[in-house]
């Protein structure tokens, strides 16, 4: 398998708190959707779990000591959400499904 | 045509008193400047001329090799002819330098628009230069910074938009109307190696008081030039994306 190629703010550190200026926000949240997108159809993965993918080399960058906190993920996943490309699995919030496709798509 | 020196009809005493050469000399010396203008009018003709048959010559050379570019544009501008003011001139007629660089200006349009989502509208200037080279192709004419710099000055003239900013050995090319101040330009010069600064260090390198470097800061975040790194040991970081390298573009 290729080996998974990381997008420029991989390695950026601020990409790791969300950014305070709403514009830059919104380009830093999307940029992240379409990393766990690919990443996940990279790596074929459809049913995660919050706690484990947190610290998966994903959201924590070790070469840069980065990494995404709890509530930044949340954000994170709730536009991925917002976009059709997350399931939750239960209500608290701990496991969820990566849509590859949405409804449209297909 | 010769300028006659107008004599006084009636000589006055002040100037029975003056030294009786000088208005003879002054007839003299007229003469002579209109002879050497004549003359320099005539050699800026020949050296025209000479200048067109040269470049005519040349023209593949022109196109092809940037140095020779820088050289003939230098030439050109030190007799006063902009080779590039019009598209129906004779020497972009003639040599298509004109159309050269129209070209590479929309290139470079082309490239910071699709650039400014990641930059805020600011690019290093070698990074231009790599994209455009990029999406180029391989046999087609060398780009230099020359011919960069020759072109987005060129852009200048459609209005607000393109400005060029030194900063340190290198430039910044900005895409976006939006002024950018001394202040601003010295902390992106200080972030040139580490691609951050942080308040302290503004403070301590510039001996700037503190709310300047705050305020400098906050107004780059604004803009979307700045990115905040809140995990940085001791005080948030400010990073330039700017300046931070692409992968892409090594």
């Amino acid at each position: 398998m290729a080996e998974f190629e990381w997008p420029w703010q991989y390695n950026f550190p601020p990409f790791f708190t969300i950014q305070p200026n709403i514009d830059t926000r919104k380009k830093q949240l999307e940029a992240w959707c379409f990393l766990i997108h690919d990443y996940c159809k990279h790596h074929k993965l459809y049913s995660l779990d919050v706690t484990e993918i947190q610290s998966s080399d994903l959201f924590y960058n070790k070469k840069i000591n980065r990494k995404l906190s709890s509530d930044s993920l949340l954000t994170v996943l709730d536009e991925l959400k917002k976009k059709g490309h997350l399931e939750w699995a239960d209500k608290s919030k701990r496991q969820f499904t990566i849509v590859w496709r949405t409804q449209e798509e297909w | 045509m010769t300028f006659m020196y107008p004599l006084p009809v009636s000589v006055s005493l002040s100037l029975l008193c003056m030294p009786p050469h000088r208005p003879a000399t002054k007839i003299k010396g007229n003469v002579i400047a209109e002879d050497q203008l004549a003359q320099m009018a005539k050699q800026m003709e020949t050296f025209k001329v000479n200048l067109e048959e040269f470049a005519t010559k040349h023209k593949d050379q022109i196109k092809k090799d940037p140095e020779f570019r820088v050289q003939f544009q230098e030439m050109c501008a030190s007799i006063g002819v902009d080779p590039l003011a019009s598209s129906k001139g004779f020497w972009s007629e003639m040599l298509g330098v004109g159309d050269f660089y129209y070209e590479l200006a929309v290139k470079i349009v082309e490239v910071c628009m699709a650039t400014s989502h990641r930059n805020g509208g600011l690019i290093r200037l070698d990074e231009l230069k790599s994209r455009l080279e990029v999406s180029r192709h391989k046999n087609t004419q060398e780009i230099s910074i020359d011919d960069l710099l020759r072109a987005i000055r060129k852009l200048k003239t459609l209005g607000n938009g393109f400005t060029i900013h030194p900063i340190g050995k290198t430039f910044l090319i900005q895409s976006v109307p939006g002024e950018l101040t001394m202040d601003h330009t010295t902390v992106l010069q200080q972030a040139q190696k580490s691609y951050y600064v942080t308040v302290s260090g503004l403070v301590d390198t510039l001996k700037w008081e503190k709310e300047r470097a705050i305020k400098a800061l906050e107004y780059m975040l604004k803009e979307g030039l700045a990115w905040v790194d809140d995990q940085a040991e001791g005080e948030r970081q400010y990073w330039f994306p700017t300046l931070f390298p692409d992968a892409q573009t090594p």
